[in-house]
């Protein structure tokens, strides 16, 4: 199977920033990922993502996105979209995601899907906890990303509950 | 007169402004300002917290320099409560410094920093046979730089990444380059000044080798990091923990986080960081800083001629406390001091020492905010960072709106970097400076000289009979300051191989402890305690300061090193490294000054630690302004 890896990046004391983090903490306690699927707290990542992205053929970045709708409108950017997203800076990481996919770009290694799945953020301030806007849509979000995993054919398993 | 606005600065972590006064006759730069538009809150998010859980916090400051506050922070608790880590956590921790220093130079150099030197565009023009001629050339005559790297290991014998030098390897590169010129799309390489004349300084062939470089080593860079990633569990943000380090060693079980397995990987991702650092990153290092110094380009040294200063690093073996004074008697890297007036010579330096007490000494290290926008009982007092305040006030620019800026106001408050002092001074930080205050305390007989200092000494007597000019005029210079970083990652890598080698001897003699839990409950801790925690980062000195109170984290600053060079003028005016450089820069063409982006990629600054939030908008964030006649993005 065709390597995958879903991405959760921001900043943790930055409140809503943080998201993509957060989302990734729950859905690696929630799910099981079969073999060939990585799931990757990226946190404030810089050029070592490098190390993470080499030979993905499907990438889903989960982040906090700024497209203009309310606090907590859910987000999926596909083909174009996200090219564009990061040119545009939507993300804050400066130095990171944007460039480490436009070298891989430039190496002709682009992977071949690249979706971003996002919500809009409430505020971005310090701090280590969510706006109840954002809070309230995380399950929306990770339903979102359990989407686009089912149509790359990934069926990740529930984990039970804590015995 | 003209003044010039770039902003945001690309190519660094995080967002930088600069506007420029240039005097368009001459390109001499008047006035600099340095400005950071972001605001830092670690401070007020670790207020309260338990002080074991302080470092998990920090390192989310940044991905970069990823683990380097985690160790910092791990050092101000320890040194707090009186924890002396185990031998193999100290060998550990400093396998996992050094790579970071290793892939963090290499990245700044090929990935961050090239581009202001050599273009793409150039490239194009070589002809692939002669490049591939000179390829050779160069490793022929730069190549014996490898020599001055000790190898205590001894297996460095063939390596197998080694700079190839055939015109097809440079024919592929090119062809490359060339479709994405055509294809209009130039991407990553896009919206640069490839027109400046500066680019015509090299031969296109050099172009070629560099840029060919720039391509390969994406590929090699990941394997530079695996260190941290097997000692640190993960990547970014490995883990660490007061009283050690996390990763349990057992030579024989197939699933202990270090392993004799284990451990060979990371032997050989050392031995391809030496290959990297000796074969490729110092032979393009030396052979383009040499043109462009014989070119005439030994400015930009600015406030590293006259100040620079440095924490040390690298303890040999386990220390008693930094404070206390015990860090120092340990470490390998004498680069803990100030040295002043470098560029009159080494001999007229003027040397002061730091070691622990200096660090707790409140008249030493303290910052100002006059010309930051936080608030201070008396603004014309700076504070030590125990007694540090983190109190936001921002006043707006002086022209636009406080949202959307004119011109800032440097006669005022104009950024959201503090302002850090040497007794009252400004210093410059990083590896230049590390790089000046060690070879003048060797120099001048202030340190018994490690077998690290004397490595120093060695390379820098190396790059000067290169270029044929004496230390004190090429090194306080931009060219002195990228190649200080290139010849440090040599160290980082000889380190690594010396403290493997240490690592491997002290889990031979049965010692697996990783980890000094004695005083990991709080019960254990007195009522109040207070901390230094200090590391030479990539970007320079860094220092957190700690006060634990009934358990609690009471207090908590970092000085971070681009606080420190990017540093706002203070209440007497005196400019920190950034704005220096820039006065000590000439600009061709005003509306072009790669010169300026020369001199500050030369600092590889960071601002994501030095400032964190922009001022009160999420939203400005991510919005890229254009002004004045400087196009950026």
């Amino acid at each position: 199977m065709s390597r995958v890896v879903v991405l959760g990046v921001g900043n943790l004391l930055l409140s809503d920033e943080g998201i993509g983090v957060v989302a990734i903490r729950k859905l690696a306690e929630r799910f099981l990922f079969p073999e060939g699927v990585e799931v990757i707290d990226g946190g404030t990542v810089g050029m070592g993502l490098i190390y993470h992205l080499e030979g993905v053929e499907k990438l889903l970045i989960i982040d906090a996105v700024l497209g203009g709708g309310e606090p907590g409108t859910i987000y999926v950017l596909k083909g174009e979209e996200v090219k564009k997203a990061f040119r545009g800076k939507l993300s804050m990481h400066d130095l990171g995601i944007q460039e480490v996919l436009s070298l891989f770009d430039l190496l002709g290694r682009f992977p071949k899907e690249v979706v971003i799945v996002g919500i809009e953020p409430k505020e971005i301030k310090v701090g280590c906890s969510l706006s109840r806007e954002v809070e309230e849509n995380i399950d929306r979000l990770i339903e979102e990303v359990l989407n686009q995993l089912r149509s790359w054919g990934v069926e990740p398993l529930r984990r039970c509950k804590p015995c | 007169m003209k003044r010039v606005v770039i902003d945001p600065v690309t190519r660094i972590e995080g967002h930088l402004r600069l506007e420029v006064i240039v005097d368009e006759k001459t390109g001499k730069v008047k006035d600099a300002v340095s400005v950071g538009t972001m605001w830092r809150g670690i401070e007020i998010i670790l207020r309260g917290r338990d002080p074991r859980d302080a470092w998990a916090f920090a390192q989310r400051i940044c991905g970069v320099c990823t683990s380097i506050h985690a160790l910092a922070s791990v050092r101000c608790v320890e040194d707090a409560l009186s924890i002396k880590i185990p031998k193999n956590a100290n060998y550990i921790r400093n396998i996992m410094y050094g790579s970071l220093q290793v892939h963090d130079h290499l990245v700044h150099f090929y990935h961050l920093h090239a581009l202001d030197w050599v273009s793409p565009i150039e490239a194009l023009k070589a002809d692939p046979v002669a490049t591939a001629a000179l390829q050779n050339k160069l490793i022929e005559k730069y190549g014996s730089i490898a020599d001055l790297m000790p190898d205590p290991l001894g297996r460095r014998a063939y390596p197998r990444k080694f700079p190839k030098a055939t015109p097809g390897y440079f024919r592929t590169f090119q062809e490359r380059i060339k479709k994405l010129v055509e294809s209009g799309q130039l991407g990553i390489f896009a919206a640069h000044w490839w027109d400046h004349p500066d680019y015509k300084l090299l031969p296109p062939e050099v172009h070629l080798i560099a840029v060919a470089h720039y391509l390969n080593m994406l590929d090699v860079q990941r394997e530079l990091f695996i260190p941290q990633v097997v000692f640190g569990g993960k990547n970014p943000h490995p883990h660490y923990i007061v009283g050690g380090m996390m990763c349990s060693i057992s030579m024989d079980d197939m699933n202990a986080p270090v392993n004799a397995e284990r451990l060979a990987v990371v032997e050989d991702a050392i031995y391809t960081q030496a290959e990297a650092v000796n074969l490729f990153y110092l032979i393009d290092l030396i052979a383009i800083g040499h043109m462009y110094v014989q070119k005439g380009w030994i400015y930009g040294g600015g406030l590293a001629k006259r100040r620079v200063l440095g924490y040390g690093d690298l303890p040999d073996e386990p220390y008693e406390s930094i404070k206390g004074g015990d860090f120092h008697d340990k470490i390998l890297y004498h680069c803990n001091g100030v040295v002043e007036n470098f560029s009159e010579g080494v001999e007229k330096a003027r040397y002061y020492p730091m070691v622990g007490k200096d660090f707790t000494d409140p008249e030493v290290i303290q910052e100002f905010v006059s010309h930051s926008w936080y608030r201070y009982p008396d603004e014309t007092k700076g504070l030590h960072p125990w007694e540090g305040v983190t109190q936001p006030n921002y006043t707006g620019p002086k022209e636009g709106t406080k949202t959307n800026w004119k011109y800032v106001d440097e006669e005022g408050k104009y950024s959201w970097i503090k302002a850090p002092r040497w007794r009252g001074k400004p210093c410059e930080v990083g590896p230049l400076a590390r790089y000046i205050v060690t070879y003048t305390a060797v120099k001048q007989g202030h340190v018994k000289p490690s077998w690290v200092d004397e490595m120093i000494v060695r390379q820098v007597e190396f790059v000067s009979e290169v270029l044929g000019l004496p230390p004190h005029i090429w090194m306080p210079t931009t060219v002195g300051r990228t190649a200080a970083r290139g010849l440090e990652a040599q160290v980082g890598v000889a380190a690594n191989l010396y403290f493997l080698k240490k690592l491997y001897e002290n889990i031979k003699a049965g010692d697996t402890a990783v980890a000094n839990v004695e005083r990991w409950d709080p019960s254990s801790w007195p009522k109040t305690a207070k901390g230094v925690g200090i590391t030479e980062a990539p970007r320079g000195a860094l220092g957190h300061w700690i006060v634990i109170e009934d358990g609690k984290i009471k207090n908590y600053q970092c000085v971070v090193p681009t606080t420190w060079n990017g540093s706002p003028r203070d209440h007497k005016g005196q400019q920190g490294a950034f704005e220096e450089c820039m006065k000590d820069t000439v600009v061709k063409i005003p509306e072009k000054p790669v010169e300026i982006l020369k001199g500050i990629h030369s600092f590889d600054p960071c601002l994501a630690c030095s400032t964190h939030l922009y001022d009160t908008e999420g939203r400005e964030i991510v919005s890229v302004r254009v002004q004045g006649s400087v196009p950026v993005t």
